[in-house]
Protein backbone atom coordinates (compact mmCIF):
# COMPACT_ATOMS: atom_id res chain seq x y z
CA UNK A 1 0.00 0.00 0.00
CA UNK A 2 1.14 3.51 -0.97
CA UNK A 3 0.12 6.82 0.12
CA UNK A 4 1.30 9.51 1.57
CA UNK A 5 1.82 10.45 5.59
CA UNK A 6 -1.22 13.43 5.00
CA UNK A 7 -0.95 16.96 5.04
CA UNK A 8 -2.64 19.58 7.53
CA UNK A 9 -3.63 22.67 6.79
CA UNK A 10 -5.30 25.32 9.19
CA UNK A 11 -8.61 26.52 8.09
CA UNK A 12 -9.23 30.54 6.95
CA UNK A 13 -11.04 32.73 4.92
CA UNK A 14 -8.79 32.08 1.68
CA UNK A 15 -11.26 29.50 0.44
CA UNK A 16 -9.96 30.26 -3.00
CA UNK A 17 -6.24 29.14 -2.06
CA UNK A 18 -7.51 25.97 0.10
CA UNK A 19 -9.51 24.90 -3.06
CA UNK A 20 -6.71 25.15 -5.06
CA UNK A 21 -4.54 22.86 -2.58
CA UNK A 22 -7.05 20.18 -2.66
CA UNK A 23 -7.51 20.44 -6.58
CA UNK A 24 -3.36 19.58 -6.90
CA UNK A 25 -3.39 16.93 -3.76
CA UNK A 26 -6.28 14.86 -4.93
CA UNK A 27 -5.27 15.19 -8.97
CA UNK A 28 -1.26 13.99 -7.99
CA UNK A 29 -3.58 10.79 -5.95
CA UNK A 30 -5.44 10.20 -9.43
CA UNK A 31 -8.88 11.75 -9.40
CA UNK A 32 -10.00 13.03 -11.83
CA UNK A 33 -13.53 14.15 -13.48
CA UNK A 34 -16.68 14.58 -11.73
CA UNK A 35 -15.95 12.79 -8.83
CA UNK A 36 -12.85 15.36 -8.41
CA UNK A 37 -15.12 18.19 -9.07
CA UNK A 38 -18.01 16.35 -6.47
CA UNK A 39 -14.96 15.95 -3.73
CA UNK A 40 -14.21 20.07 -4.21
CA UNK A 41 -17.57 21.06 -3.70
CA UNK A 42 -18.48 18.63 -0.43
CA UNK A 43 -14.84 20.14 1.24
CA UNK A 44 -15.47 23.54 0.54
CA UNK A 45 -19.18 22.80 2.53
CA UNK A 46 -17.55 21.38 4.65
CA UNK A 47 -14.61 24.38 5.92
CA UNK A 48 -17.72 27.02 5.01
CA UNK A 49 -19.53 25.54 7.94
CA UNK A 50 -16.28 25.72 10.01
CA UNK A 51 -16.37 29.33 9.48
CA UNK A 52 -20.18 29.76 9.50
CA UNK A 53 -20.87 27.64 12.33
CA UNK A 54 -17.94 25.86 14.29
CA UNK A 55 -16.12 28.79 15.30
CA UNK A 56 -14.29 30.02 12.66
CA UNK A 57 -10.81 27.80 13.21
CA UNK A 58 -9.83 24.48 12.68
CA UNK A 59 -8.21 22.06 10.42
CA UNK A 60 -8.12 20.30 7.30
CA UNK A 61 -6.29 17.10 7.11
CA UNK A 62 -5.55 15.24 3.64
CA UNK A 63 -4.51 11.91 2.84
CA UNK A 64 -4.67 8.99 0.94
CA UNK A 65 -3.92 5.35 0.27
CA UNK A 66 -4.30 3.38 -2.56
CA UNK A 67 -7.83 2.71 -2.19
CA UNK A 68 -9.24 6.27 -1.01
CA UNK A 69 -8.99 9.82 -0.30
CA UNK A 70 -9.67 10.85 2.91
CA UNK A 71 -10.56 14.19 4.06
CA UNK A 72 -11.31 15.27 7.84
CA UNK A 73 -12.08 18.72 8.22
CA UNK A 74 -12.31 19.73 12.28
CA UNK A 75 -13.55 22.79 14.37
CA UNK A 76 -13.08 24.05 17.15
CA UNK A 77 -17.00 24.32 18.16
CA UNK A 78 -18.08 21.07 18.19
CA UNK A 79 -21.12 21.95 17.94
CA UNK A 80 -22.12 19.36 14.42
CA UNK A 81 -23.63 16.44 15.18
CA UNK A 82 -24.76 13.54 12.78
CA UNK A 83 -28.45 14.88 14.07
CA UNK A 84 -28.21 17.84 11.37
CA UNK A 85 -27.60 15.51 8.72
CA UNK A 86 -31.12 15.63 6.34
CA UNK A 87 -31.68 12.47 4.12
CA UNK A 88 -34.42 14.79 2.15
CA UNK A 89 -32.76 17.85 0.16
CA UNK A 90 -33.97 20.61 2.31
CA UNK A 91 -36.44 23.35 0.79
CA UNK A 92 -34.42 26.53 1.46
CA UNK A 93 -30.96 25.63 0.44
CA UNK A 94 -30.33 27.51 3.90
CA UNK A 95 -30.09 25.16 6.75
CA UNK A 96 -28.39 21.69 6.17
CA UNK A 97 -28.02 22.02 2.51
CA UNK A 98 -24.06 21.68 2.88
CA UNK A 99 -24.39 18.50 4.69
CA UNK A 100 -26.77 17.15 2.59
CA UNK A 101 -24.40 17.93 -0.62
CA UNK A 102 -21.90 16.47 1.27
CA UNK A 103 -23.80 13.61 1.71
CA UNK A 104 -24.72 13.01 -1.67
CA UNK A 105 -21.44 13.77 -2.86
CA UNK A 106 -18.94 11.60 -0.88
CA UNK A 107 -18.33 7.65 -0.77
CA UNK A 108 -18.10 7.88 2.78
CA UNK A 109 -19.66 11.14 5.33
CA UNK A 110 -19.28 10.80 9.01
CA UNK A 111 -19.76 13.18 11.72
CA UNK A 112 -17.47 12.99 14.75
CA UNK A 113 -17.82 14.93 18.20
CA UNK A 114 -13.47 14.67 19.43
CA UNK A 115 -12.08 15.78 22.66
CA UNK A 116 -11.08 18.89 20.59
CA UNK A 117 -14.28 19.76 18.77
CA UNK A 118 -16.12 18.26 15.95
CA UNK A 119 -14.91 16.38 12.69
CA UNK A 120 -16.37 15.67 9.34
CA UNK A 121 -14.57 13.23 7.35
CA UNK A 122 -14.92 12.95 3.99
CA UNK A 123 -13.69 9.69 1.67
CA UNK A 124 -13.91 8.95 -1.87
CA UNK A 125 -12.82 5.95 -3.03
CA UNK A 126 -9.89 5.92 -5.95
CA UNK A 127 -11.50 2.70 -7.95
CA UNK A 128 -14.61 2.67 -9.66
CA UNK A 129 -17.51 4.16 -8.19
CA UNK A 130 -18.93 2.58 -5.69
CA UNK A 131 -22.85 2.38 -6.63
CA UNK A 132 -24.79 4.40 -3.94
CA UNK B 1 -5.88 36.93 -1.29
CA UNK B 2 -9.44 37.28 -1.09
CA UNK B 3 -11.26 35.78 -4.03
CA UNK B 4 -13.49 37.99 -5.98
CA UNK B 5 -16.53 37.99 -8.44
CA UNK B 6 -16.85 40.26 -11.24
CA UNK B 7 -19.86 41.39 -12.16
CA UNK B 8 -20.35 43.27 -15.61
CA UNK B 9 -23.40 44.37 -17.55
CA UNK B 10 -23.34 43.56 -21.07
CA UNK B 11 -24.67 46.03 -22.99
CA UNK B 12 -26.14 44.75 -26.47
CA UNK B 13 -29.18 46.38 -28.16
CA UNK B 14 -30.31 43.59 -30.04
CA UNK B 15 -31.31 42.75 -26.62
CA UNK B 16 -35.15 44.51 -25.96
CA UNK B 17 -36.09 44.85 -22.48
CA UNK B 18 -33.32 42.02 -21.20
CA UNK B 19 -30.25 42.72 -18.64
CA UNK B 20 -27.12 40.90 -19.56
CA UNK B 21 -25.21 40.46 -16.91
CA UNK B 22 -21.45 37.93 -17.40
CA UNK B 23 -19.82 37.12 -14.06
CA UNK B 24 -16.31 35.96 -14.17
CA UNK B 25 -14.17 34.75 -10.71
CA UNK B 26 -15.28 32.07 -8.24
CA UNK B 27 -17.93 32.51 -5.49
CA UNK B 28 -17.80 31.51 -2.51
CA UNK B 29 -19.12 32.30 1.19
CA UNK B 30 -16.19 34.99 1.72
CA UNK B 31 -17.34 37.12 -1.19
CA UNK B 32 -21.44 36.24 -1.57
CA UNK B 33 -22.60 39.16 0.08
CA UNK B 34 -20.49 41.21 -1.91
CA UNK B 35 -21.70 39.70 -4.37
CA UNK B 36 -25.56 39.88 -3.57
CA UNK B 37 -24.71 43.80 -3.68
CA UNK B 38 -23.04 43.80 -7.18
CA UNK B 39 -25.41 41.87 -8.72
CA UNK B 40 -28.55 43.83 -7.21
CA UNK B 41 -26.40 46.86 -8.51
CA UNK B 42 -26.17 45.17 -11.90
CA UNK B 43 -29.89 44.27 -12.31
CA UNK B 44 -30.82 47.45 -11.59
CA UNK B 45 -34.58 49.36 -9.94
CA UNK B 46 -36.62 48.59 -13.46
CA UNK B 47 -38.06 45.52 -13.83
CA UNK B 48 -35.96 44.17 -16.60
CA UNK B 49 -35.48 40.37 -17.40
CA UNK B 50 -32.21 39.37 -16.60
CA UNK B 51 -30.03 36.82 -17.97
CA UNK B 52 -26.46 35.72 -16.50
CA UNK B 53 -24.33 34.76 -18.39
CA UNK B 54 -21.88 31.86 -16.26
CA UNK B 55 -19.32 30.78 -18.67
CA UNK B 56 -16.63 32.75 -16.55
CA UNK B 57 -17.64 31.74 -13.11
CA UNK B 58 -15.39 28.73 -12.37
CA UNK B 59 -16.70 27.92 -8.73
CA UNK B 60 -20.09 28.36 -6.77
CA UNK B 61 -20.55 27.06 -3.43
CA UNK B 62 -24.12 26.54 -1.74
CA UNK B 63 -23.68 30.20 -0.02
CA UNK B 64 -23.38 31.07 -3.61
CA UNK B 65 -27.09 29.20 -4.80
CA UNK B 66 -28.48 31.16 -2.08
CA UNK B 67 -27.84 34.62 -3.91
CA UNK B 68 -29.06 32.88 -6.95
CA UNK B 69 -32.40 32.38 -5.16
CA UNK B 70 -32.65 35.75 -3.95
CA UNK B 71 -31.89 37.23 -7.01
CA UNK B 72 -34.23 34.93 -8.64
CA UNK B 73 -37.01 36.12 -6.25
CA UNK B 74 -36.28 39.76 -6.64
CA UNK B 75 -36.79 39.25 -10.22
CA UNK B 76 -40.07 37.16 -10.08
CA UNK B 77 -41.52 39.39 -7.59
CA UNK B 78 -41.67 42.26 -10.42
CA UNK B 79 -43.19 39.91 -12.77
CA UNK B 80 -39.80 39.34 -15.03
CA UNK B 81 -37.94 35.93 -16.00
CA UNK B 82 -34.45 35.12 -15.51
CA UNK B 83 -32.40 32.33 -17.39
CA UNK B 84 -28.80 31.33 -16.38
CA UNK B 85 -26.46 30.23 -19.18
CA UNK B 86 -23.75 28.04 -20.09
CA UNK B 87 -22.48 26.46 -16.48
CA UNK B 88 -18.94 25.06 -16.08
CA UNK B 89 -19.37 21.69 -15.44
CA UNK B 90 -18.58 22.48 -11.65
CA UNK B 91 -22.13 24.31 -11.90
CA UNK B 92 -24.00 21.97 -13.77
CA UNK B 93 -23.06 19.39 -11.18
CA UNK B 94 -24.08 21.80 -8.41
CA UNK B 95 -27.38 23.06 -10.31
CA UNK B 96 -28.43 18.75 -10.94
CA UNK B 97 -27.44 17.98 -7.52
CA UNK B 98 -29.87 20.53 -6.04
CA UNK B 99 -32.50 19.87 -8.61
CA UNK B 100 -32.60 24.00 -9.15
CA UNK B 101 -31.55 24.08 -13.13
CA UNK B 102 -35.34 24.36 -14.04
CA UNK B 103 -36.13 27.16 -11.50
CA UNK B 104 -33.10 29.49 -12.68
CA UNK B 105 -33.76 28.42 -16.10
CA UNK B 106 -30.95 26.99 -17.44
CA UNK B 107 -29.60 26.54 -20.46
CA UNK B 108 -26.96 26.02 -22.37
CA UNK B 109 -25.95 28.90 -24.13
CA UNK B 110 -26.46 32.83 -23.73
CA UNK B 111 -28.83 32.83 -26.91
CA UNK B 112 -30.92 30.29 -25.68
CA UNK B 113 -31.29 31.98 -22.31
CA UNK B 114 -32.71 34.63 -24.02
CA UNK B 115 -34.81 32.96 -26.19
CA UNK B 116 -35.84 31.37 -23.00
CA UNK B 117 -36.74 35.08 -21.35
CA UNK B 118 -38.56 36.03 -24.44
CA UNK B 119 -40.60 33.13 -24.66
CA UNK B 120 -41.85 34.10 -21.00
CA UNK B 121 -41.38 30.08 -20.12
CA UNK B 122 -38.79 29.02 -18.60
CA UNK B 123 -38.54 25.18 -19.23
CA UNK B 124 -36.01 22.64 -17.86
Amino acid sequence: MTGDGGRHWPIDDDLSALRERLLRHASAAGMRGTRLDDLLIAVNEAVINVLEHGGGEGTLSFWHSDAFITVDVCDTAGRLTPRYISPERPEDAVRGFGLWLMNRLCDEFTIDRTASGSRVRLRMSLGPAPAR
Amino acid sequence: MTTAVHVSVVPDDTLERICLVALNGELDHTNAERFRRDLQEAVGSQPSDIVIDLTGLTFCDSTGVQVFLAIRRLVHDRGCALSLANPQPRLSRLFHLTGLGPAFGLRPTVAEAVEAVRSGRPRA
